[in-house]
């Protein structure tokens, strides 16, 4: 791997926690309800890079985010975990499938990273009344996953990371 | 092109099947309400709501339900523990007579979420 290809990565992950804490202070209608903004870094490096390598900044993302916030090894944190190692395997399945564009995938990745939350939150809080919030959690995210997916397209449709460095 | 009619696709199955989750939680679920779940040697020996007042009796464990909350009044068992426990009234709250085998649970809707 050259030092170029490490610092563009290394350029990604910054990026995406400064994201994801931005995206912290954009207030939603329901209490854990992200704009998932991101999802968008991760959803690159998944078209453009290897999916080791998007794995690797996915689970730092995760892990410096909470870091930085404060909540490491709280019960967000893990809720953030396993909604984030879901949506990235799920949308890693579907943008090698090549059935959806982009936007079919952001929606996918979003949709599982609610689905996974409340699976956590269902195993900490011991209790599966939790599971009534997944619906409306679910509707939201179809919106901001089909936001991020957009953004995404538009993205990759201008081939910028290729002026830095070799694509896949 | 063929890509997006297939985001389409998805995207409106995914809508309904939101939208049937969204009616099926509703019609399922009785308002506010919190049920009352009592195990014997973890079987299902009660089910009921809070809000019909009921004194039962399992295995020398007398049991009160209240609108208030449920509690154990007496127990047959040397250490007590869950008269001791008091009322519980909130969703994911158990009492467990441990001796007796005799666990009650509160399920239901209202749940503290601090996400």
């Amino acid at each position: 791997m050259s030092v170029k290809r490490v610092c563009i990565i290394a350029m990604l992950l910054a990026m995406a926690i400064v994201l994801n804490i931005l995206e912290s202070f954009i207030p939603m209608f329901i209490p854990g309800v992200k704009l998932g903004l991101a999802n968008i870094i991760i959803l690159i490096m998944l078209y453009e890079m290897k999916p080791t390598e998007a794995f690797m900044v996915d689970l730092l993302r995760i892990v410096l985010a909470s870091l930085l916030r404060g909540n490491i090894l709280a019960p967000t944190f893990f809720m953030a975990l396993s909604g984030g190692m879901l949506s990235f395997f799920v949308m890693l399945l579907f943008s090698k499938i090549k059935c959806f564009s982009p936007i079919g995938v952001s929606v996918l990745g979003a949709v599982s990273h609610a689905t996974g939350q409340i699976m956590v939150a269902i195993i900490l809080l011991g209790t599966a009344s939790v599971v009534y919030y997944l619906p409306m959690i679910a509707l939201l995210s179809i919106g901001t996953g089909i936001l991020s997916g957009l953004l995404v397209k538009i993205y990759l449709k201008r081939s910028i990371t290729s002026r830095f460095i070799d694509v896949d | 092109m063929h890509k997006l009619r297939n985001d389409l696709i998805l995207i409106g199955s995914l809508l309904i099947v939101i939208s049937i989750s969204f009616i099926l939680f509703f019609t399922l679920s009785k308002k506010e309400n919190l049920n009352v779940l009592i195990y014997e040697n973890n079987e299902l020996v009660y089910q009921g709501e809070l809000s019909d007042e009921k004194k039962l009796e399992f295995n020398h464990v007398i049991v009160v339900i209240e609108a208030q909350g449920v509690y154990v009044q007496y127990s047959n068992c040397k250490d007590q523990v869950c008269v001791h426990q008091g009322k519980i009234n909130r969703a994911g709250q158990t009492i467990v007579c441990l001796p007796n085998k005799i666990s009650i649970r509160l399920e239901g809707r209202q749940v503290d979420v601090g996400i």
